[in-house]
């Protein structure tokens, strides 16, 4: 029996995808099913993992420092997702100007978010290190005594998050492919009409945009819940669990402690929290998201 | 001739090879220190597995050499992974055959049943039987328990003061051996230096005395006033004791009230202790044997090393020495035994004594240590062991915990400037959940 041209095709694809597939089953989608077992396990590595029901479920309502972490997470995710769209976003609109050497100017932005989170965690010490970084120096100029920053349990999230703007280049190129695809003739119109620039971002691009910023929002979040480098390098979670972000407490369980039940339990109770929270963010796109074409009409 | 090729031929021709170069890359190679020559498919096959440093690599093959019968191999894992990846290899039971471990972590393998009981291969090792070794050098719940031994002791050393002879001479101060000598290199003295050697400001402060503030560090020192976070054998918090708190004053007062000790955010940013000492920036600090590795590079650096200061209830100097090790998960014990025997060999330690930064454990290679000349005070090293200055942190099954709670607890004291009570106070509760 001969095959059809689409079903063959269709078989090449599966056969060209398969790599992709199977990496999946084995090093992803298996350890994702495992780790729902782990979680109802109790397991330290050395000995068999042991049935414990939901035992780690309930220890986390028990466990100060799951709250701990899900609050200074939140905290961090609140203050540097949306400063982080506002800065990435002004930083677009201006480098989409026709000002000279532009194309110098967007690499000098990009470059940033090609450094490695580990690289620019090192640096990051530098420039908040309290007694001579930079930072500190400057504010020393102009008369202004700076915090301990890294060290100081109000400062440190606040150092973290200024130390987050950093990467805001990455998303540059999202917004601006964004920018230039809004008809040029919207604002050629409301310019007839009397529009000045403030009225044409409000009016005009910020709307024509909502979908782009959509998209960040929902990957920043993601990604905000989930802020381990920095952490990890600079503060190790202190000073006092200050900075306790709660990846950094699901590797403590896991790697310092070897309880790998529980630290599966906290992994799912994390998951949880993030498609809650993007459910949410999906139910509020549609007041405030706009779509020029009628999502229906697909 | 030529025949063009479809885009469907390409992409066929490509994967095809692609899957060719996956199973290709499948194929293992051959591991590091294993015999290139030889018979080795009827050999039987071993395998070594340490975090630490060393030529490891030639020993393997002097091993290998030396043998008909075992060919074996050698892995390094760095530290930070080392714990996990050794985990999972004895969940699989494939774990090496001849095993480092941490002294940390040895007291839940041996309570488990995880090692080899190596009283009996000792007992016929006329190089390795018990008296050859220097007292002290084997722990209890470190290399033994309930009187059993499963590991030979390896690597690491007890905690010395290292201090820069440049920097003592320039400000004209006793040093740290001048004291010991007049056996008075006590703890009023040794703050008496520190104060001393501590002067400037800024970037270029020198500064008098560094060590780690954590569970280890200060629990030696809270010992020598009297006290510990927890008793010897971890089974009841005594950090809310008065002589506790007063030891943890002392060094508190030395960071905070003195500002004579980096803190961590200067410490970070100044390259860290062994850094600030090789630059003349730091006078004392805390550390053990290993640190040679790095002072050896610093050219023109003059440094010793001292004991720990005496206080009211001893001296009390932290010693971490781990443990090579032969897992009952092993399919070869007398092999292994061969190789372990091998590994802590008087001639191999001595070896290592005269090529790097080991100290000895067997009595046979410390006159080697002491004529090596790299460490002119290396006799304090072995005075930890044999007057028994040295000794475990308090071991307990939740000691990474532990650790943790009392990090925590002195890094808000010293970013937020608490005194001892307030330090206790934070982690004394936490550590009773812990003490078992």
């Amino acid at each position: 029996m001969k095959m059809t041209m689409a079903r063959r095709e269709a078989v090449e694809g599966y056969i060209a995808i398969s790599p992709w597939i199977l990496g999946f089953i084995l090093f992803t989608g298996g350890p994702i099913l495992a780790s729902i077992a782990i979680s109802f396990s109790e397991w330290n590595f050395i000995e068999p993992a042991k049935f414990a029901g939901i035992a780690n479920y309930t220890a986390l309502f028990n466990d100060p420092l799951v709250w701990q972490a899900l609050k200074v997470t939140t905290l961090y995710t609140i203050a540097a997702v949306p400063l982080g769209i506002v800065f990435g976003f002004w930083l677009a609109i201006l480098l989409n100007q026709k000002i000279a050497l532009l194309a110098v100017w967007r690499t000098i932005f990009y470059l940033p978010a090609l450094v490695s989170g580990v690289a620019v965690a090192t640096v990051w010490i530098w420039v908040l290190q309290p007694d001579f970084g930079v930072l500190n120096s400057l504010l020393r100029e102009i008369g202004i005594e700076g915090p301990n920053w890294l060290f100081s349990q109000t400062w440190v999230i606040p150092s973290l998050v200024l130390m987050s703007l950093w990467g805001v280049g990455g998303g540059l190129i999202i917004y601006l492919s964004g920018l230039q695809g809004i008809p040029t003739e919207i604002f050629e119109a409301a310019q007839i009409d009397g529009a000045n620039a403030v009225q044409r971002l409000f009016a005009i691009t910020i709307p024509m945009m909502t979908p782009i910023l959509f998209l960040q929002l929902v990957t920043g979040l993601i990604g905000a819940f989930q802020v381990f480098t920095s952490a990890y390098i600079m503060t190790k979670g202190g000073p006092g669990n200050a900075s306790l972000f709660y990846v950094l407490y699901i590797y403590r369980n896991a790697f310092e402690y070897f309880d790998m039940g529980y630290a599966a339990a906290l992994s799912w109770l994390l998951t949880l929290v993030i498609i809650a929270t993007t459910l949410l963010v999906f139910w509020s796109a549609r007041f405030w998201v706009y779509y020029d074409v009628d999502i229906k009409d697909f | 001739m030529s025949k063009s090729v479809s885009r469907r031929e390409f992409l066929q021709i490509a994967g095809l090879t692609a899957g060719v170069a996956a199973l290709a890359a499948c194929v293992p190679a051959p591991a590091p220190g294993a015999a290139q020559s030889g018979p080795s498919s009827e050999r039987i096959k071993l395998i070594y597995t340490t975090w630490g440093f060393g030529n490891w690599e030639d020993f393997i093959q002097m091993f290998n050499e030396s043998q008909t019968k075992i060919e074996a191999t050698f892995e390094q894992v760095a530290y930070d992974a080392y714990r996990e990846k050794m985990l999972t290899s004895f969940a699989a039971g494939q774990s090496a055959d001849v095993v480092e471990i941490s002294s940390a972590w040895m007291a839940e393998f041996m309570s488990k049943a995880l090692l080899a009981d190596l009283d009996p291969f000792m007992a016929n090792d006329p190089n390795l039987s018990m008296d050859k070794w220097l007292p002290n050098v084997f722990m209890n719940k470190m290399h033994t328990w309930e009187g059993v031994t499963y590991g030979l002791p390896s690597g690491d050393s007890p905690k010395v003061i290292w201090w820069n002879m440049d920097l003592f001479e320039q400000e004209g101060v006793k040093t740290p051996l001048e004291y010991e000598k007049e056996g008075a290199w006590n703890w009023d003295n040794f703050h008496q230096t520190v104060l001393q050697l501590t002067k400037g400001e800024g970037a270029t402060k020198q500064y008098g005395y560094h060590t780690w503030m954590g569970r280890s560090d200060t629990d030696d020192l809270m010992r020598s006033f009297g006290g510990g976070w927890t008793n010897q054998e971890a089974t009841e918090v005594t950090a809310s004791d008065q002589k506790s708190i007063d030891g943890l004053q002392f060094i508190l007062d030395i960071y905070l009230k003195d500002k004579a000790a980096p803190l961590s955010q200067q410490l970070e940013a100044m390259g860290g202790g062994q850094q600030m000492f090789m630059t003349n920036r730091l006078a004392m600090f805390m550390s053990g044997i290993w640190e040679v590795y790095g002072l050896r590079q610093a050219e023109g650096l003059r440094y010793d090393v001292a004991p720990m200061p005496m206080g009211e209830a001893g001296r009390f100097m932290f010693n971490g020495a781990n443990a090579l090790t032969i897992p009952t998960s092993t399919k070869h014990v007398d092999e292994a035994w061969e190789l372990l025997a091998f590994l802590k060999s008087p001639e191999l330690e001595n070896k290592m004594v005269q090529g790097e930064a080991f100290m000895p454990f067997q009595k046979v290679n410390v006159e080697t240590f002491l004529t090596k000349g790299y460490i002119p005070t290396a006799q304090v090293f072995i005075d930890a062991l044999e007057k028994g200055w040295a000794h475990p942190l308090p071991i307990n099954f939740n000691g990474a915990k532990m650790d943790q709670v009392v990090g925590d607890a002195l890094g808000l004291a010293l970013s937020e400037g608490h005194d001892a009570e307030w330090t206790v106070a934070e982690a004394a509760p936490k550590l009773a959940e812990l003490v078992q």
